[in-house]
């Protein structure tokens, strides 16, 4: 009996890990995102709405996978990731700066009033495109996966459905784990940490939409390998598709992804300190 | 994601419209997944020399060609093809993956 049961996992364990690595890099976003929004009254729909969008995104995509494919002279799945990451980065950038701008505010009327408040709710929609591309990405390669295994039929396809099911169970598991270990940085410095990861998200996001108009052939300055940093962490491990996700680190980045990578950042960091300071607030005359 | 779509849309004609322009003649290979297996197992293309392989996905399951040697990923749906550029690469072997079947693997021998 625990033979047959232990055959049956091993069987099903490279769906597994194929399901359970796409919804970790996702996860992780969902995550972060969940920590960077604690204690923001409604944000727990926003989020749920944003991973809802992903995945009827995710199968409309799987859907169409091959006109997308053949679009755009053949290039169509390239440059809708690009499109998709974008989009993804002008959300960040737009957060990360409204942030700068309301932050304290944010943290003193959580103080006060101690329960969920109204303050950070303009930037939930961001973050909930943020949190639908991450889902989307990630969960039409899954459908796509899925559906093949699917309607191959045969012996397997239970056993793949197991699979695909336990990844699925310990993605989210990693979720949960990923947003109940960040709430124990102490609040003061939760909003700071949060920031600081979606901004290397965003650059993350920003230097892979550069790999995937390197791939499509619309830049091609700058493409020289910087580096290979496979013998520490290797694109294709578990560690490195985690960092992947966090930081968007790569291997074998391209020069024109590094430039991209760090102007995100710097990008970002002028934009906070041009934008980023409320003005100070009216004097109020006091009764004497 | 309507918009989003439609900007990529724009913005990947714009590009592809430029890069077509001033495109000189490439070389074709051909890699086709079968049964899971890639053939041939292992490419031969000229070094230094830019390259277009398509690969054929002859399965009724979807296939990715990935590789980060080569920073290239790729979905191929069931009984599709698609293509990638490949190079200019300095001699040496590269190696792929199915990244929806870890265990098909194929390499790229640029001489």
């Amino acid at each position: 009996m625990l033979l047959h049961v232990l055959a049956t996992l091993s069987a099903a364990f490279p769906t597994l890990i194929i399901v359970f690595r796409e919804i970790m890099e996702a996860g992780l976003v969902v995550g972060i995102v969940l920590a960077a929004t604690r204690g923001v009254e409604k944000r727990t729909r926003w989020v749920s709405g944003g991973i809802a969008a992903g995945v009827l995104g995710a199968c409309i995509v799987a859907l169409f996978a091959r006109s997308i494919s053949g679009a755009l002279e053949g290039f169509g799945q390239e440059y809708f990731n690009v499109g998709i990451l974008s989009a993804a980065v002008l959300m960040l950038v737009w957060h990360t700066v409204w942030m700068a701008r309301h932050g304290r505010e944010m943290a003193r009327d959580m103080k006060a009033a101690g329960e969920a408040v109204k303050t950070g709710q303009s930037t939930l929609f961001a973050l909930a495109v943020v949190v639908g591309v991450a889902v989307l990405r990630e969960g039409s390669e899954i459908v796509l996966f899925l559906y093949g295994i699917a309607i191959s039929g045969g012996s397997s396809t239970g056993v793949m459905a197991l699979g695909g099911a336990l990844g699925l169970a310990l993605g989210v598991v990693l979720t949960a784990v990923t947003y109940l270990g960040l709430l124990h940085i102490p609040s003061r410095y939760l909003f700071s940490v949060t920031s600081w990861m979606l901004a290397l998200l965003a650059a993350g996001m920003a230097a892979q939409a550069v790999s995937f108009l390197e791939q499509a052939q619309a830049v091609t300055v700058l493409s020289d390998v910087a580096w290979n940093t496979s013998t520490f962490i290797e694109d294709g491990s578990l560690a490195g598709r985690a960092l992947h996700a966090l930081v968007g680190y790569t291997a074998q980045p391209s020069i024109m992804q590094l430039l991209v990578y760090a102007g995100t950042l710097v990008g970002m960091f002028t934009l906070m300190r041009l934008f980023g300071h409320a003005p100070a607030p009216k004097a109020v005359p006091v009764a004497s | 994601m309507k918009w989003t779509l439609a900007l990529a849309l724009c913005a990947g004609l714009a590009f592809s419209a430029s890069v077509q322009a001033g495109q000189p003649l490439t070389h074709k290979y051909e890699i086709t997944e079968e049964n899971k297996m890639f053939s041939p197992p292992e490419l031969e293309i000229p070094a230094n020399q830019k390259v277009k392989v398509i690969v054929k996905n002859l399965d009724q399951t979807a296939a990715e060609f990935e590789s980060s040697e080569l920073g290239r990923e790729k979905v191929i749906p069931p009984y599709d093809e698609t293509f990638v550029f490949i190079g200019p690469l300095k001699a040496g072997t590269y190696s792929y993956i199915d990244g929806f079947h870890h265990q098909s693997t194929g390499k790229i021998v640029a001489k």
